[in-house]
C-alpha cells in the first residue's frame, strides 16, 4: 500500500469499509507519518462535524407551531360549519330532542339560569331524547367567542360522530368562560340529511356570574 | 335509564395529529436548522411542514415509521422552497481559486492552532462552500448521523451514487479547510 492508495480510499478506510484492504492500509498508515497526519486530520474533521453546534428552537416552539395548525385549519373549516346551519332541514325529522339543562338543586337562581364561574370548568349538560337508536350521528358544537371547551383551547367549533341509544342521551360539556360577555352556544345534531339545532344564550357578568336561557327549538 | 356520554367521545383530529408529530418536532427542527442555518427559517419550515401534513392525517395513521417519512417531506420542501433563498455569509462560487486569492490575507497562518469557537465557524463556512447536494449529504450523514440507507430513501438516490458523492464532498471539504489554513497540507 502507498500514499496515493490511502489518499483515494481515505474515507472508505475511515468508514472501515470491508470492501477494501483495511489491514494493508493500516500497516501503511502506521509506517507513514504523512498519512498518519492525514488520517488524524480527517478524523478530527468528522468529529467536529458530529459536534457542530446549533441554535435551539425558540421557547414554546412546539406549542406555537401546533397551535398555528389548529388555528389555520379551524379557520378553513369555519365556512363549512356555518353553511351547514344555513341549510339545515328539520321538516319530517323522525327524531326530536329535548333541550334540557340540568340545574343543580342548590342553584338559587330561576329555573332557566345557572351559575357558572369564570376561569373554572363548569359542566353544561344537554339531553337528547330520541325515539329510536341512531348510529352514525354527527354532533357539532359552536361556542361563543368567550367560551371554550376544556382541552380544546382556542377552538370555537368542534364536531364528531357518535351514536345515540333509544331514549335519553346526556352530553356533558366541560365549558370554560374566558371573558365576561354573552353569546350563543349552538348544538347541532345531524342524522342523514336531517338536522336539528339547539341554541343557548350564555351570559357572564363582570362579577363572574354566568347565566343562560333556553330559546325555542327549531320547528319540526 | 339515561345514557351519559362524556366529552370528547373520540380524540379530535387535532389531538391525534399532535400526538403523532410532537415526538418528532425537535428532531425535525434540528434538521431544518442544519439546512437553513437560521432559527427563524428552520421554525417556519417545520411549521409549513405541519400545515401541509394535517390534511393527510388519514395517510399518516397508516405509516409504520413516521420519522423517516417526515424527514423526507421536510427535506423535499427545503429543496423546493429554500434552495433559491439560501442565505450564507459566504457566497458559493465556482472558482475557488479566485475566492482564496481575495481572502488569503485574512486567513489564519497554516498550521496555526485555533480556539474551538473559531474552528467551528471555519468548519461551518467550509460547509457553506459545498454545493447544495454535497452540503445536504454531509449534513445528513456526518453531522446528523443518518445512514446511507436512510438517505437513499430520503433522496430517492441509489446507495452507490450516494457513497461516491459523499466521499467527493468530504474530500472537497478537506480541501477547503486546508486552503483556509485550518489544517496544513502535508
Amino acid at each position: 500500500m502507498n500514499c496515493e492508495q490511502l489518499n483515494t480510499q481515505l474515507d472508505d478506510f475511515l468508514d472501515a469499509d470491508p470492501a477494501i484492504d483495511l489491514n494493508g492500509l493500516q500497516q501503511h498508515v502506521d509506517s507513514c507519518s504523512a498519512c498518519q497526519k492525514q488520517v488524524t486530520e480527517a478524523r478530527a474533521i468528522r468529529k467536529a462535524l458530529c459536534e457542530l453546534p446549533f441554535e435551539a428552537a425558540s421557547p414554546n416552539f412546539e406549542a406555537r407551531v401546533l397551535g398555528e395548525v389548529r388555528r389555520q385549519h379551524q379557520k378553513n373549516t369555519q365556512g363549512h360549519f356555518i353553511a351547514g346551519f344555513g341549510s339545515a332541514v328539520a321538516a319530517g325529522l323522525a327524531l326530536w330532542f329535548a333541550s334540557t339543562l340540568f340545574i343543580p338543586a342548590s342553584n338559587p337562581l330561576p329555573a332557566d339560569s345557572i351559575n357558572i364561574a369564570m376561569h373554572s370548568v363548569n359542566t353544561v349538560k344537554l339531553m337528547f331524547d330520541v325515539p329510536d337508536a341512531l348510529a352514525d350521528v354527527t354532533l357539532s358544537i359552536k361556542l361563543p367567542a368567550n367560551v371554550e371547551l376544556q382541552g380544546y383551547p382556542g377552538q370555537q367549533q368542534l364536531s364528531w360522530k357518535t351514536q345515540l341509544k333509544k331514549g335519553q342521551n346526556i352530553l356533558a360539556l366541560p365549558v370554560l368562560a374566558t371573558e365576561a360577555g354573552s353569546g350563543e352556544l349552538i348544538a347541532q345534531l345531524q342524522y342523514g340529511n336531517k338536522t336539528k339545532s339547539l341554541r343557548i344564550i350564555l351570559k357572564s357578568a363582570a362579577n363572574g356570574v354566568y347565566q343562560y336561557q333556553l330559546l325555542p327549538q327549531d320547528p319540526a | 335509564m339515561a345514557k351519559i356520554f362524556r366529552w370528547p367521545l373520540q380524540p379530535s383530529p387535532h389531538d391525534e395529529f399532535d400526538a403523532l408529530v410532537r415526538p418528532h418536532l425537535q428532531r425535525l427542527y434540528k434538521l431544518a436548522y442544519r439546512f437553513t442555518r437560521q432559527q427563524d427559517d428552520a421554525e417556519d419550515l417545520v411549521q409549513d411542514l405541519l400545515l401541509k401534513l394535517f390534511p393527510r392525517l388519514d395517510e399518516m395513521r397508516d405509516i409504520e415509521k413516521l420519522s423517516p417519512w417526515l424527514s423526507r417531506i421536510l427535506y423535499r420542501m427545503y429543496i423546493d422552497r429554500y434552495r433559491s433563498q439560501q442565505r450564507s455569509p459566504l457566497q458559493l462560487i465556482d472558482n475557488e481559486e479566485s475566492f482564496y486569492s481575495d481572502k488569503e490575507s485574512k486567513q489564519p497562518q497554516p498550521g496555526e492552532q485555533l480556539a474551538s469557537g473559531q474552528h467551528t465557524e471555519l468548519l461551518q463556512q467550509a460547509l457553506n462552500q459545498l454545493n447544495e447536494d454535497q452540503r445536504g449529504l454531509v449534513i445528513l450523514h456526518d453531522v446528523e448521523g443518518y445512514t446511507l440507507q436512510e438517505i437513499s430513501q430520503l433522496q430517492d438516490t441509489a446507495l452507490g451514487t450516494l457513497k461516491s458523492r459523499l466521499n467527493r464532498a468530504r474530500g472537497k471539504l478537506r480541501d477547503i479547510l486546508h486552503k483556509q489554513g485550518t489544517f496544513s497540507r502535508t
